[in-house]
């Protein structure tokens, strides 16, 4: 990295930025809006709204003890910088997509379905693959420990069972006409009678 | 001294615009984008500020160089805007003949057949990215096989009709 703000960045990395502030800033952004949505801990008022002093405090501790664990702050910032790559990629193919679309909002839930469950199980298993190649046993992360499991043990009873029984609730699923349809047609036949 | 468009565009390489500010600037409007689309923290004014520092971190931390993740969007964009130009050449040529291309993803089949090829599209001018990943090691051994299990797919699609109608066709316990 030569340039100016390359150098800028170098010196915001040195500074601890990437491994303190923003890891910390993080967990409590999240935390303290998980907290207000979901008031766990209790409302104050007639308004009931949230209790802001107590969840802004939960979520500081909170934070302040992940970023004194290193392997926590170190998964946090392999993951998100490749759950972006996936990001950016989705995002590229919907716009090559969109080329072929008419004008109006690109609904894929509603219009294309299957497209739609390509995409969440793609982006499931990058998630995955991304979570596990982040974690660390060793010198080895869980993906390759996981992978290299898989890989000998191709032929043995427990990887097996797993192929046999995800193909199962597959088949099962395209069957029946995926989780919800069964639901969507008691809800509309209940309203019909 | 005489100065030209290049030299505008290698300092602002210099500088690190591109480097820097120019991933910056899109992780965080794609990140805030889809964020105040869903809606995760809420509707309040405070999730608002809460999707500005999310979004922000994200951005910041995807500058990070040992995950090399800015390298790989600097190769992978100027490729994506070139398979877009190709494809809207492709529109432009399919028009001039007669095809009406203003809802050719309406089109069932033919939406199948772009996604499977846009897919494949995609892979491929991604593996060059990616070198030394296991995905580019599998294109180059068996790219042409995949780009051929894709053309069986989508042939197969045309045939059954995948893709017409499909939302009708998977409703299977459809009311009367």
């Amino acid at each position: 990295m030569a340039s100016a703000l390359a150098g800028a960045v170098e010196f915001l990395k040195d500074f601890g930025l990437f491994d303190i502030i923003l890891p910390f800033l993080f967990v409590f952004a999240i935390l303290f809006a998980v907290l207000e949505k979901t008031r766990v801990l209790g409302t104050e008022g007639e308004d009931k709204l949230p209790k802001k002093n107590l969840n802004a405090m939960v979520s500081f501790v909170i934070a302040f003890f992940v970023i004194s664990t290193n392997s926590v702050v170190n998964a946090i910032s392999s993951i998100l910088p490749n759950v972006v790559l996936l990001l950016v990629l989705s995002l590229s193919f919907l716009i090559l997509i969109g080329i072929f679309m008419t004008t109006g909002e690109l609904d894929l839930h509603k219009k294309h379905k299957p497209i739609y469950w390509i995409f969440v199980i793609i982006m499931l298993i990058g998630v995955a693959i991304i979570f596990l190649n982040a974690l660390k046993s060793g010198d080895e992360t869980w993906l390759e420990i996981s992978w290299d499991y898989i890989i000998n043990n191709s032929t043995s009873p427990v990887v097996t069972t797993i192929v046999l029984l995800v193909v199962v609730v597959l088949a099962m699923v395209f069957i029946t006409g995926g989780f919800g349809g069964k639901k969507k047609d008691d809800d509309k036949k209940g309203d019909d009678g | 001294m005489a100065r030209d468009l290049y030299d505008i565009v290698y300092t602002l390489q210099d500088i690190g615009i591109y480097d820097v500010l120019l991933p910056i600037l899109l992780v965080f409007a794609i990140m805030y984008a889809i964020l105040q689309k869903i809606k995760i923290f809420g509707k309040d004014k405070g999730a608002k500020s809460v999707n500005v520092v999310v979004a922000l971190v994200v951005s910041l931390i995807t500058l990070l160089p040992e995950y090399g993740v800015v390298d790989r969007i600097n190769v992978y964009l100027p490729r994506f805007a070139f398979i877009m130009i190709l494809m809207v050449t492709l529109l432009i040529l399919m028009g001039l003949i007669g095809f009406k291309v203003d809802d050719m993803a309406g089109k069932g089949v033919v939406f199948t057949l772009l996604f499977i090829l846009t897919l494949v599209g995609l892979f491929i001018v991604n593996s060059e990215s990616l070198q030394n990943s296991t995905l580019h090691y599998l294109l180059q051994d068996y790219g042409w096989w995949l780009v051929g299990i894709g053309v069986i797919i989508a042939v197969f699609a045309g045939i059954i009709g995948f893709g017409d109608n499909i939302d009708e066709k998977l409703q299977v316990n459809k009311p009367d």
